[in-house]
């Protein structure tokens, strides 16, 4: 499994693998024009993982636009194919619509999701 | 209430800008994110679809109905020589969709989540779009279907859209 770390942008979030806990973490807000050139190299990365492979991806985002939903999804399915994996979604405790957008993916995918509520306020 | 007004090449540059500005109206306002991303949207909407060397034009405004706020965000735009034939059969896709919405509106029976899930999922897509999923999440954070036309203007057919968007359901 390679290394693979983006840097934010005020429009694209951080994304990183982080080897020690085996957590793919997507934070900050998605709103790239072009959102398949974006997540072409993390598509890229996860076509590399194995069934085997253990993995958290932990999706703490603020803003994503539509193009970014549909490659989030192109994600989550090109990671499907793992047995040992679990999506952490973060949203805040006044957010309903993102974690209906959550949920939604949790309806789609074949993976299982847990909904990690954060205090606004904390 | 006019919040912010944009007349402009729809360029990169000028639509970041406008994001930024729009970021701290609305937000200032309203800590609601649905207004934002329903703003991010239609700003990037310009960007894909606005002939990029003519002038575009954006509207926010903001009301107050029964101590509910409302925002509506207006966009007007020359469509792209190329573009034309492609956005009228969007139009026509997008009408269908529209028919569908206020129907199931008008029966109670609109399953917006599901409308979106199926749109998600379809894995169609266009060069510059989602393929109507756009226009769904638009639709679901709306108060009513949100308006799309093209006006034929002297100088060239233009784009019309318009959505309003309420802070609470």
């Amino acid at each position: 499994m390679g290394p693979l770390h983006i840097a934010s942008t005020v429009k694209t979030p951080e994304i990183v693998f982080q080897a020690e806990d085996q957590r793919l973490v997507l934070s900050g807000r998605s709103i790239p024009e072009n959102a398949v050139d974006f997540y072409r190299p993390v598509l890229d990365w996860a076509q590399s993982i194995g069934p085997d492979f253990k993995l958290t991806v932990q999706v703490q985002l603020e803003y994503f636009n539509t193009s970014s939903s549909k490659c989030l999804l192109d994600l989550f399915k090109r990671l499907e194919q793992s047995d040992a994996l679990e999506v952490q979604w973060y949203f805040d405790a006044d957010d309903e619509d993102m974690l209906e957008a959550g949920e939604d993916y949790d309806h789609i995918v074949n993976v299982p999701f847990k909904f990690v509520e954060i205090d606004p306020e904390a | 209430m006019g919040l912010a007004t944009f007349d402009g090449k729809p360029s990169t540059c000028n639509l970041d800008t406008l994001l930024k500005h729009l970021e701290e109206v609305v937000v200032q306002r309203m800590e609601d994110r649905r207004v934002f991303r329903a703003v991010i949207e239609c700003v990037q909407n310009l960007e894909r679809h606005a002939d990029p060397l003519r002038t575009a034009h954006f509207r926010l405004m903001g009301r107050s109905l029964n101590g509910e706020p409302r925002f509506k965000i207006r966009s007007l735009n020359p469509v792209r020589e190329g573009d034309v034939s492609q956005v009228r059969r969007w139009i026509q896709q997008y009408a269908s969709l529209q028919e569908l919405t206020v129907s199931a509106i008008d029966d109670g029976a609109l399953d917006w989540r599901l409308l979106y899930r199926q749109c998600l999922d379809s894995g169609s897509r266009t060069p510059r779009g989602g393929a109507g999923l756009g226009w769904v999440s638009l639709a679901k954070a709306a108060v009513t279907p949100p308006q799309i036309r093209i006006i034929h203007a002297a100088n060239g057919p233009k784009l019309f859209f318009s959505v309003e968007v309420a802070c609470t359901r």
